[in-house]
């Protein structure tokens, strides 16, 4: 469970640096955005991005987590990929949705320990 | 190396260094990767190389375990001066119960190994194979020549390896700007995205993997520190490294002194301990020291003796700086007594380093998540080297359409190709298939599977000599898939415990290599599936005309 609140925070947060780079912009939404809110979308991948650290830490240790970690934003930046060159608007739901269902099983997780 | 007439910058000669070096070396960096990725299932493979352990299934309690396997050593060898007992877990039916005779060899010589029934401490003897210890020997040892030569070619190969990662990042034009970039249906574009986006997505363990790999092979390719110091004792060398001291001279003082002593007083005195009735009272007590986790293994020193101790090991370690060295708890056999709680080793900081990189390397540490995602990144290397592999022809295509014939070159460089990614996985399933076939009784059949492994894999390459590049790896790959999917029904058939059984009975060792089984046989039928397609929209743009330009690449 803790993998899937890992991958589900770094895949947002991937997915966040992509739409912040003018090259996905078009692909994801359509249309070029504006500098601020391409700031605003680096801030916030690069924030899931460490956020994402603290369930791998809490879950495997120190050591296996900060490896864990890194193992599964190779995988979320694979499933960005393939997601921009197969199927790029569908990113409207997938990261809204990840989001919400890392934060759910995170919620749950607290809850059990 | 360039077109135009621009100077040669660093990029340019370190293209050259990438292309070549990467050639060259891919074809066994690429048996490497995957015969290494696969070994990180080595117990689920071996179990499912040997169905007759199949028929083991582990007790709800770790009591009855426990008590099955020191029952069935009392049987097996009440003599030995220790028993080591492997309780059954996720990725293990039986207990792995080893032992060492009173005066026996030092180190692995002296251990004699059984499997035992988890329910009734039975001996099982499977059949005789090499089972996944053959595929994680040879990704980093190869086959059929002195060990060190093998593990100098891997070493070798993983050097350059690190030289083609280094190289290939600074070749790559944008690193960062083609983060997420894949261009599908592209031809050469794609084959291009595909392997930078392998390399650069899983970069952080491909960096880890092969910098680790060579440390494990440290030993190998700079011995002369090591031999120096430990004036060429090998053995002592690699006991201060683990932090043990040398088994010869423990045990031999001990066999000599206390234990042979205390031996014979133990059993004239007829004081026989009950292990099975104490061993329940100690498992609780782990139980309490370790709440989350499970007791992995017991180990009995000097049994049926009043000296007797017993060692729980707990299942699993979450540090990988002791790589993976478990808590331990040990008793006094007589009187159930906790008498020590000995801390994991801890190593110093270069030890530490190495620890954490080799054990990271080896999944060591990992349950199923990581090791899935270990398994998965293995994948995504395997993937990079292939990529590469099949890149170096498509790139040459258009060279080859303007000379109007293949070089010879680009044609032996196509069928290997052919060879090292689709015969690989065909010499794989021959070798499942040829350990469920094979009779139980066949004089050497552990060396036959491997025979046919290597005869299986020859074949593919001269089936890729022979058949046109398209056709080679269409017929390659429905070759592979057909093999793959079809070893879940084959296992049942054999003798193991089909995906119905092993599901049902909790063993999901058994099942997952089943499943995985089907998904590599999927895999390998999008592969086909997908080549067909792409023919079949080649012949409908151009009726009459066989496809040229895609000729080349799955």
């Amino acid at each position: 469970m803790s993998a899937l609140i890992v991958f589900g925070l770094a895949y947002a947060a991937l997915a966040l640096l992509a739409l912040a780079m003018a090259r996905h912009q078009e692909q994801f939404v359509g249309r070029e955005l504006a500098p601020r809110q391409v700031r605003m979308l680096r801030a916030g991948g690069w924030g899931l991005l460490a956020l994402a650290l603290w369930p791998a830490l809490a879950a495997w240790g120190t050591q296996v987590g900060i490896a864990g970690w890194l193992g599964v934003l190779s995988l979320a930046a694979l499933a960005v990929g393939l997601q921009l060159s197969y199927a790029p608007r569908s990113g409207a739901w997938s990261v809204p949705a990840a989001l919400v269902v890392a934060s759910a099983l995170a919620y749950v997780a607290l809850l059990m320990s | 190396m360039r077109m135009d007439a621009k100077p040669e910058g660093l990029r340019q000669s370190m293209s050259w260094l990438h292309t070549w070096t990467g050639i060259l070396l891919g074809w066994l960096l690429y048996a490497v990767f995957f015969t290494g990725t696969l070994s990180y299932f080595l117990d689920e493979i071996n179990l499912w190389m040997k169905p007759e352990l199949h028929a083991s299934v582990a007790p709800s309690s770790r009591e009855q375990a426990a008590q099955a396997g020191l029952a069935g050593m009392q049987k097996l060898a009440p003599q030995a001066s220790t028993w080591t007992l492997e309780l059954p877990n996720e990725r293990q039916t039986t207990i792995q119960a080893s032992w060492r005779e009173k005066g026996a060899a030092p180190g692995r010589a002296g251990t004699r190994r059984a499997e035992l029934d988890a329910a009734t401490g039975e001996q099982i003897v499977p059949r005789e194979t090499r089972g996944g210890n053959f595929l994680y020997r040879f990704h980093f040892e190869l086959h059929a020549m002195p060990r060190e030569v093998g593990r100098w070619i891997v070493g070798i190969a993983t050097m350059f390896m690190f030289v083609a990662i280094i190289s290939g990042v600074i070749t790559h034009k944008k690193i960062f700007a083609e983060f997420f970039t894949f261009r599908p249906k592209k031809g050469q574009r794609s084959w291009l995205d595909a392997h930078n986006a392998t390399a650069v997505l899983a970069l952080p363990f491909h960096v880890m993997i092969t910098f680790s790999g060579l440390l494990l092979l440290m030993g190998t390719l700079m011995p002369w520190g090591a031999d120096v110091a430990y004036n060429g004792n090998g053995q002592a060398y690699q006991m201060e490294r683990r932090g043990v001291a040398q088994p010869g001279a423990r045990e031999e003082s001990r066999g000599a002194g206390r234990g042979g002593r205390e031996g014979r007083a133990g059993r004239e005195g007829g004081s026989q301990i009950d292990l099975a009735a104490s061993i329940g009272p100690m498992l609780a007590t782990a139980q309490t020291q370790w709440p989350e986790r499970e007791v992995g293994r017991i180990t009995v020193t000097r049994p049926n003796t009043r000296g007797a101790t017993v060692e729980l090991q707990a299942h699993g370690s979450d540090s990988l700086t002791t790589r993976g060295r478990a808590d331990r708890l040990v008793f006094d056999a007589a009187s159930g007594q906790l008498k020590d709680t000995p801390p994991p080793a801890q190593p110093g900081t270069a030890a530490a380093v190495n620890n954490v990189f080799s054990a990271t390397h080896l999944g060591r540490f990992a349950g199923p998540p990581l090791r899935w995602l270990l398994f998965l990144s293995g994948v995504i290397g395997t993937a990079m080297v292939g990529t590469g592999l099949v890149l170096w022809v498509v790139k040459r295509l258009p060279e080859r359409r303007k000379l109007g014939y293949t070089p010879f070159g680009h044609r032996l460089v196509e069928s290997t190709n052919v060879a090292a990614i689709a015969g690989i996985a065909l010499a794989t399933a021959a070798y499942f298939w040829l350990n469920r076939l094979l009779p139980f009784e066949m004089a050497g059949r552990g060396s036959w599977e491997i025979n046919g492994f290597f005869i299986v894999w020859a074949l593919s390459l001269v089936h890729a000599v022979l058949r046109p590049a398209r056709a080679a790896w269409l017929e390659q790959c429905g070759a592979v898939a057909l093999m793959f999917v079809l070893l879940p029904v084959l296992n049942p058939l054999t003798g193991g415990h089909g995906l119905f059984t092993s599901l049902q009975l909790g063993q999901g060792a058994i099942a997952g290599f089943d499943l995985a089984m089907l998904a590599i046989g999927g895999l390998f039928g999008t592969i086909v599936l997908h080549l067909r397609r792409k023919e079949a929209k080649a012949k409908a743009a151009a009726p009459g005309v066989t496809p040229k330009l895609a000729e080349v690449g799955p």
